[in-house]
């Protein structure tokens, strides 16, 4: 490992460049899988603080947001002996003159119970209460400098800022909360429908029965305890396929990279590698060098593409405002970069390393 | 009876499927604590025989012992090469990121000597060849006359029985050659080893015990140093 490390000291240059690139393939994998992971974290904690035991999505609507749960349904789940609430949800985004993205305001009922996740020590305020009144986020109000009291105007409509919240998640500090009925009428939904049903039971252990009851008796909905929010987002399948397709081209670029610096670097050490055979070094001895060569670059290059990823992923959230995106760093977001890193290390160094162990002594000391 | 060092028996070595045949036919044998030089016109054979010799090619053809081994298609070349046989290089070729003692320590790695050790047998030789003030330096510090006694003293890290050098003082002034030379008659004198030397340098190959001449890879002289050369060939 010594000497491996003493080598790559060498060239300092080339070998930093060789982990820069390893680096930033790593960066990418970390930022994009810490903001894929935060934004399934965040929708998870979506439906953990609303209380609810079970949610209710449109079956073929990839996301909850363009499905449609009917106030009739709705009404038959409040009648449902098991069901102690139901509460409605409606999600729209609202253009802003001075904003390059709109601003996510959600609809709620001021007599459900899902309105109440609002209602924790760090609201300052009150909860909404009339179809003329809002609340923002705390990132949201920061952003648009409003606080409680002051006006706020979305959908051609101006509204009081009557409180100023903050949840668990973090696009929802970064959005609005309106009355649900104003956002019923701006996408001229039927009366009493929502897009996401929250339900309450009366006695939590009932779960698994009610939820085989209603999946029976709605079949075109998705019926889902809580936890499993997440799962109704199709677009989470595309976020996982897109970390992955990045995670690839990672892979490929960083592992060329390697390849390009293993190659040279043996080639340039043709001749030392043929007079450490003469010494006595078996092939198996070189190989493991050239090996260990690419593997302390790739380890490099993953521990620095750790901290740029994470850096990525700070910078990416910071310039999407509202909170759009969440970063979670977890430890598999961090292995996940250092074993790519590690296999791309192994695979570039691995066509070099046996090129440098099939040497022929006598070949490779006559080498200019 | 002396022991054998080095035994050919029509040694062959051709390239491009037999167009080239850089040795062809050589039979030689050396005895233990003989010292030989290997003369010749550039491009004669003499490094190809070295090749061979040091179990660093294969033959084409012919049979070939070194220090009492049979040499064959099983032979582990590697470890009889790391354990027998030291090389010395025209250009040293010591590693320029190692220091001296380290350089000397990368034999006894092919042969997993413990640290410890392999660091105390490192130093030793090299106060043997008059570095025990340069263990830290790497090549680069060194002059060209230092660099090639610390290669000496890396040929001799497993403590070989045979020592074979590929013009170790071509590069090296002629003051900086005879110290080297120097060195090298009175290792093998010391520790009885086997000294093979390819040489373009009359002054080098006269101080051998015996004198081997090559052209167009074969054998046309063999005679002790002191004695007339049999073929009357001129030297080069």
């Amino acid at each position: 490992m010594r000497l491996a490390l003493r080598n790559l000291s060498r060239r300092p240059a080339r070998t930093s460049l060789s982990i820069l690139g390893v680096g930033v393939g790593v960066a990418a994998i970390v930022a994009f899988t810490a903001m894929g992971e935060g934004f399934k974290v965040s929708i998870d904690k979506y439906g953990e603080q609303s209380g609810a035991d079970l949610i209710l999505v449109e079956e073929k609507a990839g996301d909850p947001a363009f499905g449609r749960i009917l106030g009739e349904e709705m009404e038959e789940l409040r009648l449902n002996p098991a069901v102690r609430a139901v509460s409605g949800s409606i999600v729209m985004p609202a253009s802003m003159p001075d904003r390059a993205t709109p601003l996510l305001v959600a609809g709620r009922n001021p007599d459900e119970d899902l309105i109440r996740t609002y209602l924790n020590p760090a609201l300052r305020g009150r909860l909404l209460e009339t179809e003329e009144e809002a609340m923002l986020g705390e990132i949201a109000a920061e952003e648009l400098g409003l606080g409680v009291g002051d006006e706020l105007e979305i959908l051609r409509l101006r509204f009081r800022v009557v409180g100023v919240y903050s949840t668990a998640v973090r696009w929802e500090n970064g959005g609005a909360v309106i009355h649900a009925q104003v956002l019923r009428e701006q996408l001229s939904m039927p009366p009493g429908s929502v897009m996401v049903a929250f339900v309450y039971l009366k006695d939590p252990d009932d779960l698994p029965l009610v939820t085989l009851g209603l999946q029976a008796r709605f079949p075109h909905l998705r019926v889902l305890p809580t936890a499993f929010l997440a799962s109704s987002f199709e677009q989470l399948a595309y976020i996982d396929s897109f970390i992955w397709v990045i995670s690839l081209a990672a892979l490929l670029v960083g592992a060329i990279g390697v390849l390009n610096t293993m190659l040279m670097s043996v080639s340039e050490r043709t001749r030392e590698i043929g007079t450490l055979r003469a010494l006595g070094w078996r092939a198996g001895m070189v190989l493991r060098l050239i090996l260990a060569e690419g593997l302390i670059t790739s380890v490099l290059g993953g521990m620095l593409g750790s901290v740029l990823g994470l850096v990525a992923a700070e910078v990416l959230m910071n310039l999407v405002p509202q909170g759009l995106l969440a970063a979670h760093y977890s430890w598999p977001v961090f292995a996940r970069g250092m074993t790519i890193a590690v296999v791309l290390g192994l695979f570039g160094a691995l066509y070099p390393a046996w090129r440098a162990s099939r040497l022929s002594p006598a070949e490779a000391l006559r080498y200019e | 009876m002396s022991e054998v060092a080095v035994r050919a028996e029509g040694l062959r070595r051709y390239f491009e499927g037999g167009l080239v045949k850089a040795l062809d036919d050589v039979s030689i044998t050396i005895q233990a604590g003989e010292s030989v030089a290997v003369v010749g016109a550039s491009g004669c054979g003499k490094t190809t025989l070295l090749n061979l010799l040091g179990l660093l090619d294969r033959p084409t053809a012919g049979s070939l012992w070194i220090a009492g081994s049979k040499i064959d298609a099983d032979t582990d070349l590697d470890r009889l090469r790391a354990r027998e046989i030291g090389f010395i290089f025209q250009l040293h070729n010591l590693i320029p990121t190692l220091s001296a003692v380290e350089n000397v320590e990368m034999p006894m790695r092919a042969l997993k000597v413990a640290r410890q050790e392999r660091r105390e047998r490192a130093a030793a030789l090299l106060a043997d060849v008059g570095l025990s003030d340069r263990l830290h330096f790497r090549s680069p510090k060194l002059s060209g006359g230092e660099r090639q006694r610390v290669s000496v003293a890396r040929a001799l890290a497993n403590r070989p029985t045979i020592l074979f050098g590929d013009e170790p003082t071509g590069s090296l002034d002629s003051a900086a050659g005879c110290e080297v030379v120097d060195l090298l008659l009175e290792i093998r004198a010391r520790r009885g080893l086997t000294l093979v030397l390819v040489t373009h340098n009359p002054e080098v190959a006269r101080r051998m015990d015996r004198r081997i001449e090559l052209r167009d890879g074969r054998i046309v002289g063999d005679a002790s140093s002191g004695a007339a050369d049999p073929t009357g060939i001129p030297e080069p």
